[in-house]
């Protein structure tokens, strides 16, 4: 199985090149695939890195950022892709268990454990989005905005999101909502590192995300 | 208040006239083209006729029970407005799907390692 590993990045500088010396020890650089979405410094690679690097000229928000990496991977004979943020938020550790679980399942999430450090804002908006999604679309991830995540060919096409920017994380849970009964899918527990609180979905982008998901269960 | 009315009646005809400057500035730029620009001259010289002649307006007040020329002027304004701010919105949107296209067409097409 040829699993391709994207990593959306926008202004991350050393961040990144962080990520990208921990994930290399569990997929190949050349099945890596950096997407800088239009960071003011363009986002660069270690010397002689086999990492493939995508620019998007202009910011267009992660989730097109994740799209347009999706795109490449699938083009290039991808089976599946695993999407990991570029700050190192997540532990590259759990690769292995992610190529593992994607033998036999449509879609992994990994859902972060709540930890005493993590900002107690976003573990209640966290828990109330899953209840809420839950509840519209009788799917429940425990941390659905995780980017954390991998999905195969047949999951990209049925859920091809179209929110370009943070809300995209939701609307795929929301898809995979309407189409659980086609795909297979599981979710595991990880630790996470809160890097930066002002980072990531901000209270504009979680009430945007609630009215949108009623148009995602309307349409 | 027919003092109140004619100071509005000269800030109304004060700002056609700068609409009208605006229109023309931007015909001679050629970011509006020829019909375009008779269109907005046209609203304007009518708008003007209107804040002079309120009068005029008086048989069709009648017909649509409102009771002041300035309140029709006024939900004619705001329907123009509401349709230019609908109209804006699509074009933008439109405008952001191409870009999006295009800029991720061709990020793909410049994808390199290292």
């Amino acid at each position: 199985m040829k699993i391709y590993l994207i990593i959306p990045s926008f202004n991350e500088g050393q961040r990144l090149a962080k990520t990208l010396k921990e994930t290399k020890k569990f997929i190949a650089e050349k099945n890596t695939i950096v997407v800088d979405d239009g960071s003011r410094t363009p986002e660069t690679l270690p010397k002689g890195s086999q990492t493939i690097l995508i620019r998007h000229e202009l910011n267009l928000g992660k989730g097109e950022a994740m799209k347009t990496g999706a795109k490449y991977a699938f083009n290039n004979g991808a089976n599946a892709i695993i999407y990991i943020d570029a700050d190192l938020q997540h532990n590259p550790k759990y690769l292995p268990k992610f190529k593992k679980l994607l033998k036999d399942n449509d879609l992994v999430f990994a859902s972060r454990v709540p930890t005493l450090g993590a900002p107690l804002v976003r573990l209640l908006g966290n828990k109330f989005a899953s209840i809420y999604i839950n509840i519209l679309f009788g799917i429940y991830i425990s941390d659905l905005l995780s980017g954390y995540r991998a999905l195969n060919k047949k999951a990209y096409q049925l859920l091809k999101w179209t929110s370009p920017r943070y809300g995209v994380e939701t609307e795929m849970v929301a898809r995979l909502g309407k189409y659980k009964h086609k795909l297979n899918w599981v979710e595991f527990p990880v630790e996470t590192i809160y890097v930066n609180k002002y980072k990531g979905v901000t209270i504009i982008d979680a009430i945007k995300i609630l009215f949108n998901s009623i148009w995602w269960k309307l349409s | 208040m027919v003092e109140a009315f004619l100071g509005i009646q000269i800030i109304s005809v004060c700002f056609a006239v700068f609409m009208l400057y605006v229109t023309f500035l931007h015909s001679k730029r050629g970011n509006l083209n020829k019909k375009e620009s008779y269109i907005w001259n046209l609203l304007w010289f009518v708008f003007i006729y209107f804040a002079l002649f309120p009068k005029v307006l008086n048989p069709v007040l009648d017909q649509l029970f409102v009771s002041r020329t300035m309140d029709l002027l006024m939900i004619v304004a705001f329907m123009i407005l509401a349709y230019l701010g609908f109209m804006n919105h699509v074009g933008i949107k439109n405008l952001q799907n191409q870009i999006r296209k295009i800029v991720s067409q061709k990020a793909i097409k410049k994808a390199k390692r290292g």
